[in-house]
């Protein structure tokens, strides 16, 4: 499976460098701004940067998608299905190499940040005065009882939601490819088939664990409950995929 | 017995390709797949390289269920160019080498340079005569039981189709079988062991080359002309 992995990064690499290049760039107007005391050039490129971390955390996971629905409807989908691998290693390799691309990134791109923000402190006094607000904003916060259990169920949530987003949307598209292989229409049935399949996981999940407003009192347990279910169907759309790519689907 | 096929059938919405096909591949000799475009000779080789799924019937590779056991026993050639975008040369042979334990990495060298290919080529960049020696290289490396070739003298000048040929016989061993389709009957007439005539997704002729030809008192090149024209 590491080397199904490897390939998987291999074809998606390109769109890495163009994010690095791109992050490089938003970088260098930030540190011309800090150098020449530019406020609005260093706003300038924090904006950037935010918009641009969002967009791309979005690209990765759309761009896994992609490679995924191309891999069903190009020939070099031979060079993939010709491998002696079963279908479930195949898609088990693209979800754990789009749910790694995604944690990097994220941890990247946090990085990023909280390394411009730590310039910024260091260089500007009125930095530290929002700094004082952030740090009592966080005070407040501990004071409402945040719990350590919190943050680590809200991280779980969001990583889980982000990869059943994937595991969804491949299952969605080999769903609609075992009945419409190659026709045109075929990316608009899958899109329908996605949508359905999450209203189905969130009526799942009230039915499941109820309503948010039941748990105030501990919220990270709601979270988990919701990691867990969330990763239930993860398991789900992961195994039926790979069940029709091994019985139903021609490439 | 190393491909069986019993009553195979493939259908698609509108169409049926492969429509009850009954076959014995047997070790150690060369098949011609011969029939015109479209009379389901790649969608037969490509059920039997386990890209498409047969709507009923039965195929096995020496006994069992098409699946990971023959794609590494069984070298496919499609007739499409399949690698992918960014690969070059080198790229493709290092792919096969991380896939398939039987691909022989010092005898891709030599094919690729037999085939007056560079390394450093982009796959992508390859005129069709290039990428389709690309193809037979990659798959010609391998020392697999069986290689089924789809139409591998498709877009190769007639010079080098005397080169393919040749190098499709170095991997004739005593325990490889090749299955070669093809519409150019008079190009694969001198090599093949067996014939098997495919028409409108059925076999229409199944035999030892040899023996339809005094049996029938024809070359394979006019029993083809016979049944298809």
């Amino acid at each position: 499976m590491l080397k199904l992995m490897k390939y998987e990064f291999r074809k998606q690499a390109f769109s890495k460098f163009i994010i690095l290049a791109l992050v490089g760039l938003i970088e260098l107007l930030f540190f011309f701004g800090v150098v020449a005391d530019r406020e609005n050039v260093i706003v300038t490129s924090m904006m950037f940067l935010f918009f641009f971390t969002f967009g791309a955390m979005f690209f990765l996971a759309f761009e896994s998608i992609l490679t995924f629905s191309n891999d069903l409807k190009q020939k070099c989908s031979y060079m993939l299905f010709l491998t002696p691998n079963t279908s479930y290693s195949i898609v088990g390799a693209k979800v754990l190499s789009a749910g790694i691309q995604i944690i990097l990134a994220g941890i990247a791109f946090f990085a990023v940040i909280a390394i411009d923000g730590a310039i910024l402190i260091a260089k500007y006094d009125a930095i530290e005065q929002v700094k004082k607000l952030l740090l009592e904003i966080v005070n407040d916060m501990f004071n409402m009882n945040i719990k350590f259990s919190d943050i680590v169920s809200v991280v779980a949530l969001m990583i889980t939601s982000w990869i059943s987003t994937i595991t969804i949307a491949f299952f969605s598209i080999t769903l609609s490819t075992t009945f419409l292989a190659d026709k045109k229409f075929k990316g608009f049935v899958s899109f329908i088939i996605f949508l359905g399949l999450n209203v189905i996981y969130n009526k799942i999940t009230s039915l499941a664990i109820g309503d948010v407003s039941e748990y105030l009192s501990g919220l990270d347990i709601y979270f988990m409950w919701q990691s867990i279910i969330t990763v239930c169907f993860i398991i789900v759309t992961y195994l039926g995929t790979a069940w029709m790519l091994e019985k139903k689907v021609s490439v | 017995m190393i491909l069986q096929c019993n009553d195979l059938v493939k259908k698609y919405l509108n169409k049926t390709a492969v429509n009850g096909i009954s076959l014995d591949i047997e070790k150690g000799r060369i098949y011609a797949l011969l029939g015109p475009n479209g009379s389901g000779k790649t969608t037969l080789m490509k059920i039997a390289a386990g890209l498409v799924k047969p709507s009923s019937g039965t195929i096995t590779y020496k006994g069992n269920p098409i699946g990971v056991e023959s794609k590494k026993r069984v070298a496919y050639m499609s007739t499409e160019p399949f690698f992918y975008n960014y690969m070059t040369v080198q790229d493709a042979g290092k792919y096969y080498q991380d896939f398939f334990e039987d691909f022989d990495a010092k005898r891709y060298e030599e094919l690729i340079d037999r085939m007056e290919l560079g390394m450093k080529d982009k796959a992508k960049t390859l005129s069709s005569g290039l990428a389709a020696k690309l193809k037979i290289a990659a798959t010609l490396a391998r020392k697999a039981e069986l290689y089924m070739l789809d139409e591998p003298l498709n877009g190769i000048d007639i010079i080098a189709r005397e080169k393919i040929i040749t190098t499709i016989l170095e991997v004739a061993r005593e325990d490889a079988t090749i299955l070669i389709s093809s519409h150019l009957v008079d190009e694969l007439e001198k090599i093949i062991d067996n014939a098997v005539f495919i028409k409108n997704g059925s076999v229409a002729l199944n035999g030892d080359a040899e023996d339809l030809r005094v049996g029938r008192g024809k070359s394979i090149v006019e029993i083809y002309k016979e049944i298809y024209a």
